[in-house]
């Protein structure tokens, strides 16, 4: 079987552990509980009539006091680039995280989320303006 | 540190692995079981089998072998 280990990076409380219960366990909650080191999880998932089964890591939020630890990522082969619209610094974190993690696992592909659609009234990342 | 009297430095000894539950892994180089050892039931680790890749047995190991000589420290894992 296909095995493939994908991570969930990004600032804090931008919403990883959020997004991988939505798709893991299909449940949601407000409560926030920040994660410390890693959470990891398993997915089957069918692609083309194959099985393949993707290990989650969820990995702990960036803040001032703690960075990534880029040994995480090791053997990656994507990973989730997450983004609060509420708070821009969390863009620039991300930016940041990427060009750290192309440097440690190379270029692996990633996908950039912008999570908190609901509440896109409060966002300070507006359509057609690239924030700074 | 060896100058500790010998019941004192058995003292330590315990101690070390009942806080940290020291296990290991021995593969080949394409990832496959040979041996294994230590704490392993402390992480939820039952029927290995030996010869089958690493990775399809204990899922988080995908990606990390092999080593290639230098060492991976990984904390906190849940
Ligand atoms: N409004 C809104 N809140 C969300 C959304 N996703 C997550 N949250 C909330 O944001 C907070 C943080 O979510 P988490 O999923 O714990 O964030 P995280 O990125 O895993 O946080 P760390 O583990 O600390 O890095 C929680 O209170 C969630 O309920 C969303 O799409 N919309
Ligand atoms: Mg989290």
């Amino acid at each position: 079987m296909i095995q493939k280990k994908i991570c969930m990076v990004g600032a804090f409380a931008t919403g990883k552990t959020s997004l991988v219960a939505r798709f893991v366990r299909s449940i949601y909650s407000d409560v926030y509980q920040t994660t410390v080191g890693v959470k990891i999880d398993k997915k089957l998932v069918n692609l083309d009539s194959q099985e393949v089964s993707l290990i989650l890591w969820d990995l702990y939020g960036e803040d001032e006091l703690q960075k990534v630890r880029m040994s995480y990522l090791r053997g990656a082969s994507g990973y989730f680039l997450v983004v609060d619209g509420t708070r821009r610094s969390t863009f620039e974190t991300a930016l940041a995280l990427q060009a750290k993690v192309e440097q440690t696992i190379g270029a692996v592909p990633f996908i950039l989320v912008l999570n908190k659609l609901d509440l896109q009234a409060d966002w300070e990342l507006e359509e057609g303006r690239s924030p700074r | 540190m060896s100058n500790l009297p010998a019941p004192i430095l058995e003292y330590c000894q315990t101690l070390n692995f009942e806080q940290y539950s020291p296990a290991y892994l021995l593969t080949d180089k394409d990832g496959c079981l040979i041996d294994a050892g230590g704490s392993l039931t402390a992480y939820g680790v039952t029927n290995l089998q030996q010869g089958k890749p690493i990775a399809e047995q204990i899922f988080f190991l995908e990606g990390l072998l092999p080593l290639e000589g230098s060492n991976l420290l990984l904390p906190c894992i849940r």
